[in-house]
């Protein structure tokens, strides 16, 4: 169970862009956004990206937003 | 309706009122002129209904994540405003009645503001500058990766001439090697301008 977790730890070594305090989650940053989603265009699970559920609600109505503002796509084919 | 001018709320009875932001997209072929005319119209109805416009920008053209009606691109303009419900509503009526109104959406930023301590940030230059419509910033990019591809490119074609004229000058340097040795000096150039 580690090895695979190590293993897939070191195929994408990322750093969150939350990491960064000074950091607001915007529906207006779409650059921001699209780190938390799929590449299918879906919302990615908060345990995925690390982020806490405080910031998971945040990013999930601001993506939302973005992609009412056609800033992120709704899906990707 | 008694009065259109008072906003219908609590928060004018305390003098404060709401702050929201609007983000607009409109079709990507929208001139100058009906721009500045959009935002010209909006200001008018937030003056008439006792809201204020307090910031404007223009993000420029973009290319959206999926078509709407039919467009790949827009452009995107943003707006700050204060006011009540009602103006967000009678804005938006608005909104719809414009055929290069792609999409709105309209965000409460903050509830309880004070316009007399906001002074609006709005100046002439601004509505000016929001008028215009800039390159989109994705375009621009890939212009500029293919430019470099391009360079790249010709850098390399370059090279491989330098070296394959290099290499035949050699082979016939090794092919004659007394005429190499007693006027290799003079041969070799003679040959290049040959081949140029």
């Amino acid at each position: 169970m580690r090895d695979r977790d190590e293993e897939r730890g070191s195929r994408k070594t990322r750093i969150s862009p939350l990491a960064d305090p000074t950091v607001v989650i915007d529906y207006k940053n779409p650059q921001l956004l699209r780190y938390f989603l799929s590449d299918r265009g879906k919302i990615v699970p908060a345990r995925i990206r690390n982020a806490s559920a405080r910031q998971q609600r945040q990013l999930s109505k601001a993506i939302k937003r973005a992609r009412v503002l056609a800033l992120l796509p709704y899906t990707v084919q | 309706m008694p009065d259109a001018g008072v906003v219908h709320s609590i928060r004018s009875q305390r003098g404060t009122q709401r702050e929201y932001e609007t983000v607009l997209v409109l079709r990507s072929q929208t001139n100058k002129a009906s721009i500045s005319e959009l935002i010209d119209r909006l200001k008018a109805l937030f003056e008439k209904n006792g809201a204020r416009l307090q910031s404007l920008d223009n993000w420029g053209l973009r290319t959206l994540a999926y078509p709407i009606r039919r467009s790949r691109q827009g452009i995107y303009l943003y707006l700050k405003f204060l006011g009540g419900s009602d103006i967000v509503r009678e804005m938006e009526r608005n909104l719809r009645i414009y055929d290069d109104v792609l999409r709105y959406l309209t965000v409460l930023v903050d509830d309880d503001v004070d316009p007399a301590a906001r002074p609006s940030e709005l100046t002439d230059e601004l509505v000016e500058a929001a008028s215009e419509s800039s390159p989109d910033p994705v375009e621009v990019e890939r212009a500029r990766v293919e430019a470099e591809r391009k360079a790249e490119l010709e850098r390399r074609a370059e090279e491989e001439a330098a070296a394959k004229a290099e290499a035949e000058a050699k082979a016939a340097a090794a092919a004659d090697p007394e005429s190499a040795e007693a006027a290799g000096a003079v041969a070799s150039p003679a040959e290049r301008k040959k081949e140029n």
